[in-house]
């Protein structure tokens, strides 16, 4: 691959980084103005480069795209470089199109605070950005931090009781998965002498040989507790329903679409999927965790009487779908909880967007004062049919193709009753919208909805288009298995 | 004073503070214990040789983190309800020294029983690179990140604190 296309990287850090600087020298009335459409912008080439980037990796039948940083062409031992591959690039396409999204809904929701909005939101992209681009725990770590700090401002932007609320939970449950993650990290250094990832993945693959195996495991736990706080993985999710409760609706969009996932499942993914496959401790305790996440948040969800608290909770059951495909150990597993992170991101999105929609429309998300706005509302009504029948995992759309392969690769695994358990959980899902959809969208409206109108254009453009990638990513993706099986990684 | 006894009094005090953070009546005051637990995990950080790890742990955990804790809790305490700030003061940590001093018990037994040696572990992390070169050449992608981090501090500060007499 020629050299030249590493620069294409630059673009994921330097164009939100850019933005944030130029922009703040203009006054408040530019700002206003022009900066959501230029945020806009830039998610939109951040999704043209990670695609550009995943067809070149595949051409050029390369693992990752490796690159020194800004002000030293060159790579040191030892150094913390960047490093992306196939699941970062896929992981800057899911973070593009959901902060794509996130502004062409902030845009009429956020009126009074867009530049507020617009200077933390590119920060948290470049946190995320610099999440998936990193090749070293310590890094990762760092933009972790980046992450967590910028949901927590966000979330409080109105500095609402509820917002302040929300958001001291989170940075609190936060804090304290960055002391179990840093000394976990702390641990891990002290047998290695580097967190680099292919370091402690060697490492890990012998670990009982090392210096000292006990120091590992305790280490090893306290990461994984920690990232397992910071993705809302039961039992350490009570933070996360009041987080995306309280955050204002495109806030919600971009927590439940994609922040959680880069701050928590992500590292999982790595950590679990890829360096320890063969660990069946670390499995079957992934498993548990999986099938807790998945059977509590749907019946949280069933009970919940909030739309966006009902997409909180199924967000941590769709979460554990993605920890059961993990733990399996097979690529056929690890694909399926990719593919489940895809798709999570886009379908979650779409329903937070119609939360946002409804929100907007009625002043109100609390499911039994509503009724009856499919009719006002059909685009978003009909969207948010599209994405809880995705979420559910009915073909042919998007969900159906990740949790198919997901159970399948458990069945392989963990046999017929793990399987049996998700699929049966999956079901829930289909219950606890159907019930949302009948109670918002379907039956006689109420008296005091009949005047409301369909959202503004923007917040039903984003809708649409994440339905469409819902429709359309389901309709290709057997051709999509078919590549994979091609290339052999599954 | 010798590391060995460095260590000890680093994990004294963050157990001490960790627990008083925890079962403290005022959010205050379990921020800055936390601040606290952050700063001897700091120092530990360092003894044992994860020295970029106890930089950020100072500057980030300690310092940053805390000033937003405090911030966070002098805006929302007034807003909380009696009902809320009793359910806050019901002494629902009360085992928690308890179940602390057996998980202590229980790892210190096991790390004995596999003839654990923090000293002759934290020669492994001894560098012979110079601070400056690992701090410049080694880690760039961390400087980002840190510039990125107060970055968003001085944002959740004008954010926080702006106009407040208007809205809070």
């Amino acid at each position: 691959m020629p050299d030249q296309f590493s620069m294409l990287v630059y673009s994921f850090l330097g164009l939100p980084l850019a933005a944030l600087v130029l922009f703040n020298l203009f006054g408040k009335r530019v700002m206003t103005k022009f900066y959501m459409p230029v945020g806009m912008g830039i998610c939109l080439v951040q999704m043209l480069s990670a695609i550009v980037s995943l067809v070149l990796l595949s051409q050029y039948n390369k693992d990752a795209i490796t690159f020194s940083q800004f002000w030293n062409y060159q790579l040191y031992e030892g150094a913390s470089y960047f490093s992306p591959d196939t699941f970062s690039f896929l992981s800057l396409l899911c973070i593009g199109l959901v902060g794509l999204v996130t502004f062409l809904v902030a845009y009429p929701v956020l009126p009074d605070r867009r530049f507020q909005f617009c200077n933390v939101t590119l920060v948290l992209l470049l946190g995320m950005n610099g999440i998936a681009l990193v090749y070293d725990l310590f890094s990762l770590y760092v933009f972790m931090e980046v992450t967590a700090l910028s949901a927590f401002v966000l979330i409080a932007l109105y500095r609402d009781a509820k917002g302040l609320e929300g958001s001291f939970k989170y940075l609190m449950m936060s804090a304290i998965a960055s002391a179990f993650i840093l000394t976990g990290l702390a641990l891990i250094f002290l047998n290695t002498g580097s967190l680099q990832y292919d370091v402690v993945q060697a490492y890990l693959a012998n670990w009982q040989n090392g210096p000292n195996p006990v120091l590992t495991q305790i280490g090893f736990i306290m990461l994984m507790s920690g990232f397992s706080i910071k993705a809302g993985v039961a039992p350490f999710h009570g933070w996360l329903p009041d987080a995306y409760q309280s955050a204002p609706a495109p806030v919600s969009i971009i927590l439940g679409g994609i922040v959680t996932k880069m701050a928590g499942v992500y590292a999982i993914i790595r950590l679990v999927g890829e360096w320890l496959p063969g660990s069946s401790v670390v499995n079957v305790a992934f498993m548990f965790l999986g099938l807790l996440s998945i059977v509590l948040g749907a019946m949280s969800a069933i009970g919940s009487t909030d739309f966006k608290r009902v997409l909180a909770f199924s967000s941590i059951s769709q979460i554990g779908y993605i920890v059961l495909g993990i733990s399996s150990g097979s690529p056929l597993g690890f694909v399926g909880a990719v593919f489940h992170f895809f798709n999570h991101s886009v379908f979650k999105s779409t329903l937070f967007v119609n939360s946002a929609a409804v929100e907007m429309q009625t002043k109100t998300t609390l499911i039994d004062k509503l009724g009856g706005l499919h009719k006002q509302m059909p685009v978003t009504g009909t969207s948010n049919i599209l994405a809880f029948l995705s979420t559910a995992g009915i073909p042919p759309l998007a969900g159906f193709w990740s949790k198919l392969l997901i159970i399948i690769a458990v069945w392989q695994a963990h046999g017929g009753v793990v399987a049996g358990v998700a699929l049966f959980a999956s079901i829930f899902t289909a219950v606890y919208f159907l019930m949302v959809q009948r109670k918002v969208f379907f039956g006689p409206c109420r008296e005091e909805w009949k005047d409301v109108q369909e959202a503004k254009f923007s917040i039903r453009l984003a809708s649409v288009l994440l339905s469409c990638i819902t429709v359309g990513v389901g309709c290709v993706f057997p051709w999509i298995l078919r590549f994979l099986g091609a290339q052999g990684w599954i | 004073m010798n590391n060995e006894l460095i260590l000890i009094v680093c994990m004294l005090v963050m157990l001490v503070c960790g627990v008083t953070a925890a079962m403290s009546r005022s959010m205050i005051k379990s921020a800055i214990n936390l601040a606290a637990v952050s700063v001897a995990l700091s120092v530990l950080m360092f003894v044992i040789g994860a020295t970029w790890s106890a930089v950020f742990e100072l500057s980030v955990c300690s310092g940053l983190v805390t000033v937003i804790f405090i911030s966070a809790v002098s805006l929302t305490e007034s807003k909380l309800d009696s009902t809320t700030q009793r359910a806050l003061h019901h002494s629902r940590f009360a085992m928690l020294p308890l179940i602390l001093i057996l998980a202590g018990v229980g790892i210190i037994a096991a790390i004995v029983l596999n003839g654990f040696d923090v000293v002759s572990t934290a020669d492994i992390t001894q560098t012979e690179k110079p601070f400056r070169e690992v701090f410049w050449n080694l880690r760039q992608a961390d400087i980002l990140g840190q510039i990125i981090v107060i970055l968003v501090g001085t944002f959740a500060v004008v954010i926080l604190f702006k106009e407040r007499g208007k809205k809070i």
